[in-house]
């Protein structure tokens, strides 16, 4: 665990050092949601707007995530580091970038699609809460396999949506109806579906990755 | 080889011509209900490629063996030619039956997301290729097929307009025998010629890895 | 009938695309093979 904690420690430092991840998926959300609001700003768009943002953000903002430049995983991986941890404290760092540029999206939302954001916050946490992290888990695993091939960044998003495609139904459902005003109770199918996506491609990713970094 | 190729060749004649002017007519449909038995077939196979994509790709990871690697390869390029068979015919009947060519239905959102998925792995083997991008292929299969328990699930509690099954029910099948056995040739006759398709490739690449390894240990 | 008939053409499509690509690949190894084997002084 205190492993874990550790590289989260270093991961942040990284982030905040370079703020490379929250500055790109935020200018590429900003960027959305502008373009979004100016094509058709209605507030029944509001979850397919944010959804659309965040999966986008997320995909560009994580292409870089493991780049020798930014992060030295080859010395990391001489460490007695289990790999697997790597893999965790990486999907934390950017679940938690993902948070940031969520929280800052908000009164873009707010103001350009509609207020009831703000009137259903605490429950709308939870979809993006989660939704947020799948976006992170599958991002950090496919960033790593970009990496070690040496594909081009630009692969990222090809790769990562279409796997993201049944969490982000799942997240816009969800999003819909608390936006509606449902109770937890009527979206908690949805949720059902994306806290099971989560633990789903989290074993998986944790598996994987060591994988793909192994050589 | 030359066995397998005649008899999923023979197959797919009687199929296609039991399928086109042997079998009943339907009574709602119309002749576009022929359509079906191109299109569950397809799936079939498709769901078998991807079977076939997963467990080789699970294998290459455990093993490092590059035959599983070949096989993951050949089935994953004929999983892509099958989901596309899938989502074309699919449309094609729906457009004369249900009145439109796509809806956002689970069962073909997911499989159109299985496209993607497996288009990806052709693209990670074409720009990656050696050892780094097998196994980074390997991975998508194995990811890819993680969403297959979605489909099914998605399928249950979201509301859809695709048919709910009519063949691979509990209570078995609804359809009549004599729509029956001629999907049942078909069935056989891709699933006999996807084995006939599959062999050939492997054996290609087989070959190929063969000759690549003497030119270039020669020089 | 129409549909019918596109659903059967694009399948033949497909499929033959497909035998396209092993043709053509099975031409490679030809060349290849031939480039591999040693050959005999005249």
């Amino acid at each position: 665990m205190s492993h874990v904690l550790l590289l989260v420690a270093k991961d942040l430092r990284l982030e905040w050092r370079s703020r490379e991840i929250v500055m790109s998926m935020g200018l590429v959300a900003l960027l959305l949601v502008v373009v979004l609001a100016a094509a058709r700003a209605e507030a029944s768009l509001t979850p397919a707007a944010m959804w659309v943002t965040y999966a986008f953000g997320a995909a560009v903002g994580f292409a870089r995530m493991f780049a020798t430049e930014r992060d030295p995983l080859t010395a990391l991986l001489l460490a007695p580091v289990d790999r697997s941890l790597i893999y965790v404290a990486k999907v934390v760092t950017n679940w938690l970038a993902v948070v940031v540029v969520q929280v800052a999206s908000l009164p873009l939302f707010g103001a350009l699609f509609t207020e009831t954001v703000w009137a259903h916050l605490p429950a709308l946490a939870l979809p993006l809460l989660l939704g947020g992290l799948s976006l992170a888990v599958v991002g950090t695993l496919f960033s790593a396999l970009i990496v070690q091939t040496r594909l081009r960044d630009a692969l990222l998003p090809l790769l990562m949506l279409p796997v993201m495609l049944p969490a982000l139904i799942a997240a816009m459902g969800a999003t819909t109806g608390i936006l509606e005003g449902q109770p937890l109770a009527a979206v908690a199918v949805h949720l059902r579906l994306l806290a099971a996506f989560d633990m789903l491609f989290a074993t998986a990713g944790v598996l994987l990755f060591e994988v793909l970094i192994s050589e | 080889m030359r066995l397998l190729l005649t008899l999923s060749l023979a197959l797919m004649l009687t199929g296609l011509t039991w399928a086109l002017a042997l079998a009943p007519t339907e009574a709602i449909q119309g002749p576009p209900q022929r359509i079906m038995y191109l299109h569950v077939p397809a799936v079939i196979t498709a769901y078998a490629a991807l079977a076939v994509v997963c467990v080789a790709s699970l294998l290459f990871l455990w093993r490092r063996d590059p035959r599983w690697d070949r096989l993951a390869l050949a089935a994953a390029e004929l999983a892509v030619l099958f989901i596309t068979m899938t989502l074309v015919t699919g449309a094609l009947w729906g457009r004369p039956v249900w009145g439109t060519w796509w809806t956002w239905d689970a069962r073909l959102t997911t499989t159109l997301i299985l496209w993607f998925i497996y288009v990806g792995y052709l693209v990670v083997r074409a720009w990656a290729p050696g050892e780094r991008g097998a196994r980074a292929a390997a991975v998508i299969g194995v990811i890819g097929i993680l969403d297959v328990p979605l489909i099914h699930w998605s399928v249950i509690l979201l509301r859809t307009l695709h048919p709910q099954p009519t063949v691979f029910r509990p209570e078995g099948p609804a359809l009549p025998v004599s729509m029956l056995i001629p999907l049942a040739i078909n069935a056989a006759a891709f699933l006999t010629l996807f084995l006939t398709l599959l062999t050939l490739r492997v054996r290609q690449e087989r070959t190929l890895a063969r000759l690549v390894e003497i030119l270039e240990g020669g020089a | 009938m129409a549909f019918v008939i596109s659903a059967y053409l694009i399948a033949i499509v497909l499929f033959g695309g497909y035998a396209l690509t092993l043709a053509a690949r099975r031409r490679l190894i030809a060349e290849l093979s031939d480039a591999a084997r040693p050959s005999p002084d005249p």
